[in-house]
């Protein structure tokens, strides 16, 4: 078999397919990892707002990145990297909140005590601090899935609501008119909490 | 909205959640999420699919064991089918069928009784006959009757 006829054949330039797809391969290992310096920190915020423990967050951004990584030959065709991955770690984070339904989330007021900043106040005030925000957080985990999920996000406030609408994959109006009945139901929870108490 | 619900409870409720969407991220982040990646497999765990061309070894034996599984099944269904032997055939006569009448009343279904039996057929003794006392005398009974009303 002649040089042309193994080439032609396919089995001659197996070497010269190699060295780009490596190189590929490199370009893209190096992408992802501009993308975990960059957006960590958003995705590891936007997993513990949802799931309210370090560890499951840390590990919902690591899956999400794990995905990324598996599907790094499209990162060229993704055009907004930011509102990409948060959509990942999200769907990752309801994932789990679904399949870990039995794991309570970090809604004891001790923990959100440690969490939450503390600047400048008493003991005493740091603990009435976390015992209102873990009661409203509680009123928050009372809202249907739909508002309560365009409420999380709506607290980000790097996300604008057509950003919201591309995460959850629903119109801007929609995002809009969740966020409006998620308000009001909150409203009226707190409100009825307080004249409960 | 209800009316009485201010604005200060929305944002109440929405300050908490700020507030926990501001949480700083834990130190060396980036770094765990980077020596995870490296350790992680960088393909999917993905079942593999049978060749296009072929036939995978595990294929094989699969087929090898449902035919073996098939021939079993079959095998020992004919092997009770033949144990079991087959009732012995009943010997019946078929009835003859019988003209249907013209006319006059039916059988009402009552079928002739065949002629199976033979009565037992007597001995013929000559001269065995007792004789009355009439016959004796030669008078009829008749006879002896009219005789005795006469002698009252």
């Amino acid at each position: 078999m002649s040089a042309a006829q193994a080439v032609f054949s396919g089995w001659m330039n197996i070497g010269e397919i190699d060295v780009p797809e490596q190189e590929c391969a490199q370009g893209s290992d190096a992408a992802v990892a501009a993308l975990v310096d960059e957006y960590a920190s958003t995705l590891y915020r936007v997993a513990y707002s949802v799931l309210r423990n370090a560890a499951d967050a840390e590990d919902a951004v690591q899956e999400a990145f794990i995905r990324v990584l598996r599907h790094r030959e499209t990162l060229g065709e993704v055009r907004d990297h930011r509102v990409w991955l948060i959509r990942i770690v999200w769907n990752v984070v309801l994932d789990r909140k679904r399949r870990v339904k039995c794991r309570p989330e970090t809604d004891d007021v001790s923990e959100l005590a440690r969490v939450l900043p503390s600047d400048g106040l008493s003991a005493e005030e740091i603990a009435s601090a976390a015992e209102h925000h873990a009661r409203v957080l509680a009123c928050v985990e009372q809202l249907p899935a739909k508002e309560r999920e365009v409420l999380h996000l709506s607290a980000f406030e790097e996300l604008s609501s057509v950003e919201i609408a591309s995460v959850l994959g629903i119109s801007e109006s929609s995002v809009r008119s969740r966020l409006f009945r998620a308000r009001n139901l909150m409203a009226e929870l707190l409100n009825h909490k307080r004249s409960v108490r | 909205m209800n009316p009485r619900i201010g604005k200060a409870e929305q944002s109440e409720a929405e300050a908490t959640l700020r507030l926990l969407a501001s949480l700083p991220a834990p130190e060396g982040l980036a770094a765990r999420m980077k020596a995870g990646l490296q350790a992680a497999p960088a393909k999917g765990r993905l079942l593999t699919w049978p060749e296009r061309g072929g036939m995978a070894a595990g294929a094989r034996l699969r087929i090898a064991a449902a035919a073996v599984l098939a021939l079993a099944v079959v095998g020992g269904g004919w092997g009770a089918y033949r144990w079991v032997a087959p009732a012995p055939e009943a010997r019946t006569a078929p009835a003859v069928a019988r003209p249907a009448m013209q006319s006059g009343f039916s059988t009402a279904g009552a079928m002739r009784t065949p002629q199976t039996l033979v009565g037992p057929a007597a001995p013929m003794t000559p001269n065995t006959e007792k004789k009355t006392p009439a016959a004796r005398h030669g008078k009829t009974v008749k006879q002896d009757k009219d005789a005795t009303h006469a002698g009252h």
